[in-house]
């Protein structure tokens, strides 16, 4: 775009580009309400939606045909010739009967012999058949391929003396090899080489025999990887003490073993174009709503681009609001508190590569939650949550409140505390607003240093902060002591938020604040609530509302600010729109109404 | 087709709770003393079931024409010429409150709070705030308004609780002011402190169905009216009337008189805010249905392009006042004297035409 475009664009009226943006509204699948199912009892039914579509019929119009106008019909000829491409290209990549050939297409493809990752191994099964095999040096594991691959192919047996596989009979004999030579647990078949080749670089050992067009993957994958350890960013005191690792299979194991129900889905997608990188997505049929699983397989199939890194940077792909600074996605570490989202209805998505599950949808109340509440009684977790967004309110606005107070409403602060406040600052040559700067910067330099320094040298950094930076800036007056109380107490704030994405949209949020504060006390205060509240109550979190279910007001939630007892939380969160709205029995604790002979009271 | 996004009956209720009620909060109470002395508090509701009346018209009109907001009303039921008019005549009086509004505030602001700042620097920081909620949408509007109407209540109930101390009942004596007949046209007359209720008309499609501005309709106007009658007990109760109709802000000034022992002396802040944030969203609501009008209007599917310049007129229309004097005399004055009339009549001939002329549907079966 030219300089004069750009300016052209400016001061002329541009059409909205955006279509209508995804709402979770309220359909039919309301009527679920009507059903008390219980997530035990959907052990039965196959999934909620069948049921649905079962009972309900609905009538959707007719579509009517009308002539095309020339772009249309230029389109779907466009279109149409793709789709016979892509069908003659397919053709083309199918596996051939010719070892020779299908060798030299495999080395073609992986660039061998510059590539020296790829290892190909020609071998002859049962001392007869010609054959090779393919895999990635360091991504597939040697011990399996020596022993149970190479091994019972080779070795001495039937496969040498039985003269039965005649060469016309091929798929019988690699069905043989299947069923009764490779004693390897996940084997499957494949005809095309991208196929092939997807599995080979994820590590897995592909088997091609002489006059045979069908290649045989075999699983061998063992690449290094991190062992299941303690979370490091989401640390709990009463609640499990594991997390995600960076392996995808890993992490959907983990989910798994604490929710065992056939109705918890995991679907593999590709992401990244070139890397070839993949992301489960984890939902439970029959509770989430399927628009919203619609909604996240759209986004990332949408996606084209050629390298994704993790849920880091897929999430800044799919997001409502890529300019907003609240985070929409809610990401954790642990596997216990991902499963617990999981049973709300919500969708979950792992990237291969990154120790992280992205929950979707999401509200902001969401980012104040910690898998601790739900582990501890039903006061102390409220009482937590309120602390926390007390953190959340000193960790945006203290600076802000002070700057406020001391340069435009002094008559506001009691006489004693603004005699202590200006005599702290009689020393300090600089104005307020220099003040908070300098130390919150002297802050924020210290904590983003604290996230690089080696942990050897952790403790060090600690001292020059608490010390050079507290004390010595106030001994030479560079700044007064309450400042740095203010500071400290904005950082602690900060520290507290559960959700490291909203504490870092915080942290930015603190400066503006403090910026508004200065031009206007009170007043610009105000009008930055205004303005920051008005942004985060457009925004949407895949179709939900960021303030649901307050602002929207859907029913009552008992688990948003106040944690009630365990046993009071029988539905799942409304806003949601899940399928099977039940959580609990009617009565979730029936101990009280029953005798100990299980009759009732 | 203007989207203006959907909203529930919370959020369309205390939008308009926070419009109407906000002018407790500035000149209002005073300028009511000195015309009813300590029977404010009662009269108010006699406003408040005069507005009550007009909004029944209003929702009679919007329950003949289910699915159309008011402006398509009055094209419909008075033809497009007469529609136009009607709907021009609305739209102007709602941009007169809005700039009466932020002028209103701009003079309070500099008496209590930052005199020596420019008005300006007041009156563009609000313009700005008003312009970026308007493009932002009227749903957000609503949401924000729900959001933070519990921090309001909860800093309202707080300055009215902390200055029992000032309070005597002997100041709600005479009981019947300067007189029953003068307390009750007063309060006929000053029912345009609840005309804000319009707003619920301008975006009635908004709104899931009749019943629902029905609701949100009158619970609104009985909030506001019990709301500002507590707070005009209050104010009633703090001061005597003669001192009352010379405060400019009396819950400024009430929220300044607060002494409990050495530390909680003053609470301005806790008031400054919900008067900030009360101001902002009222403004920004009337003005968002005075752009929504004028586009509608002139069938402009994009709102954006125009609020902008709209947020201008704005500006320039609240910084035309000269003092607090002309703000409050003038303009205040005649909106409270004559501003039931956009609100409450108009509907109510629009009413009239389109059963006469039998328009839209008679009943809702």
């Amino acid at each position: 775009m030219t300089f004069f475009e750009l300016i052209k664009n400016l001061i002329t009226y541009q059409k909205p580009t955006k279509g209508d943006r995804f709402e979770l509204l309220e359909d039919y699948t309301e009527r679920a309400d009507l059903v008390d199912l219980n997530i035990s009892n959907m052990n039965s039914s196959k999934s909620g939606q069948d049921t649905f579509s079962d009972t309900f019929s609905f009538k959707t119009p007719k579509d009517k045909k009308h002539p095309l106008d020339v772009d249309k019909w230029n389109e779907e000829r466009r279109q149409k010739a793709n789709i016979q491409g892509e069908s003659t290209s397919l053709h083309k990549d199918h596996i051939s009967k010719e070892l020779y050939q299908n060798q030299q297409r495999i080395k073609q493809k992986f660039s061998i012999p510059k590539n020296k990752d790829i290892i190909i191994r020609d071998l002859k099964i049962g001392g007869k058949t010609e054959a090779f095999i393919v895999y990635v040096d360091g991504m597939a594991d040697r011990k399996t391929i020596n022993d149970y691959i190479l091994g019972p192919l080779m070795a001495e047996g039937p496969l040498r003396t039985e003269p039965c596989f005649k060469e016309s009979e091929d798929h019988f004999f690699i069905d043989y090899i299947l069923k009764n030579v490779l004693s390897v647990n996940n084997i499957i078949k494949a005809t095309t080489y991208d196929e092939v080749i997807l599995q080979v670089l994820n590590g897995l050992t592909a088997l091609f025999v002489d006059d045979s067009d069908v290649c045989i993957i075999i699983e061998s994958q063992g690449y290094e990887k991190r062992t299941v350890d303690q979370p490091i960013t989401e640390t709990v005191i009463s609640g499990p003490h594991e997390a995600f690792t960076e392996s995808l299979r890993t992490n959907l194991t983990l989910v798994r073993r604490i929710i065992r129900n056939q109705n918890l889905l995991t679907e593999i997608l590709p992401i990244g174009k070139t890397d070839n990188s993949k992301c489960g997505i984890m939902y439970i049929d029959g509770v989430v709503n399927n628009k919203v699983v619609d909604e996240v397989k759209r986004r990332i199939e949408s996606i084209d681009i050629d390298f994704i890194m993790g849920s880091g940077m897929l999430n800044q792909l799919i997001e409502d609001h890529p300019f907003a600074i609240f985070p929409q996605i809610l990401t954790t570490e642990r596997p216990d508190r991902t499963a617990s989202f999981l049973m709300e209805g919500k969708v979950i998505i792992i990237c291969d590569g990154t120790p992280y599950a992205s929950v979707v949808p999401v509200t902001f109340f969401h980012m104040f939650h910690s898998s601790e509440d739900s582990f501890m009684r039903w006061q102390f977790g409220t009482f937590i949550r309120f602390i926390r967004l007390m953190a959340f309110g000193l960790a945006l606005f203290l600076p802000a409140f002070y700057i406020a107070l001391t340069l435009y409403h002094p008559e506001a602060v009691p006489t004693e505390l603004l005699l202590a406040i200006e005599r702290s600052r009689e020393n300090v040559p600089f104005p307020v607003i220099v003040e908070i700067l300098l130390m919150e910067i002297s802050f924020e330099l210290i904590r983003e240093a604290g996230v690089r320094v080696p942990d050897v040298i952790g403790q060090t950094l600690g001292i020059i902060g608490a010390l050079i930076l507290g004390q010595s800036a106030v001994a030479a007056n560079l700044v007064s002591p309450i400042l740095v109380i203010i500071v400290s107490i904005t950082g602690l704030g900060n520290f507290a938020m559960p959700s490291y994405y909203m504490g870092v949209a915080i942290r930015i949020l603190k400066f503006l604040f403090i910026f508004l504060a200065a031009i206007a006390g009170f007043y610009g205060l105000s009008l930055g609530i205004f303005i920051v509240g008005g942004f985060a109550c457009s925004m949407k979190s895949f179709g939900i509302p960021y303030f649901a279910p307050i602002a929207p007001k859907t029913k009552i939630n008992p688990d948003v600010i106040v944690r009630q007892p365990l046993w009071r939380q029988t539905m799942r969160p409304d806003f949601t729109n899940t399928l099977n709205k039940r959580r609990a029995g009617k009565i979730a604790r029936g101990w009280p109404y029953k005798n100990k002979g299980g009759k009732k009271k | 087709m203007i989207r203006e996004g959907k909203f529930g009956v919370q959020e369309a209720m205390w939008l308009t709770t926070i419009t109407i009620s906000s002018k407790v909060f500035y000149t209002s109470p005073g300028l009511v003393v000195s015309i009813v002395g300590n029977t404010g508090w009662y009269m108010t509701l006699i406003s408040m079931a005069t507005a009550i009346l007009g909004f029944t018209f209003i929702y009679l009109l919007l329950k003949r024409f289910p699915d159309k907001d008011i402006i398509a009303i009055f094209n419909d039921t008075m033809g497009g010429i007469m529609g136009f008019i009607f709907s021009g005549i609305l739209g102007l009086y709602l941009l007169f409150v809005a700039t009466s509004t932020i002028s209103e505030f701009n003079e309070v602001v500099k008496v209590y709070v930052f005199p020596l700042t420019p008005s300006v620097l007041i009156i563009a920081l609000f313009a700005l705030g008003v312009l970026v909620l308007c493009l932002l949408g009227l749903e957000s509007l609503a949401r924000f308004a729900k959001l933070s109407v519990y921090a309001m209540l909860f800093g309202f109930i707080l300055i009215l609780l902390l200055g029992i101390h000032n309070y005597d009942i002997n100041r709600l004596f005479p009981i019947l002011g300067y007189g029953f007949d003068k307390i009750l046209v007063s309060g006929v007359v000053r029912s345009s402190s609840y005309g804000e209720v319009i707003i619920l008309a301008v975006f009635a499609t908004s709104l899931q169905g009749v019943h629902h501005i029905k609701k949100a309709g009158y619970t609104s106007l009985i909030i506001s009216g019990l709301s500002i009658s507590v707070s005009l007990l209050a104010f009633n109760l703090s001061f005597p009337y003669y001192i009352g109709q010379e405060i400019v802000a009396p819950m400024y000034q009430m929220a300044s008189l607060i002494d409990y022992g050495r530390f909680i002396q003053r609470v301005e802040p806790v008031f400054l805010f919900i008067w900030f944030l009360s101001s902002f969203i009222a403004v920004t609501g009337v003005f968002y249905c005075f752009v929504s009008i004028y586009c509608k209007m002139f069938r402009i599917q994009d709102i954006r392009p125009i609020v902008i310049g709209s947020v201008i007129i704005l500006f320039a229309g609240a910084m035309i006042q000269s003092n607090i004097g002309v703000t409050a005399s003038l303009n205040i004055q005649n909106i409270r004297q004559y501003g039931w009339i956009p609100p409450f009549i108009l509907p109510l001939i629009s009413l009239v035409i389109g059963t006469l002329r039998k328009r839209g549907v008679k009943s809702c079966g």
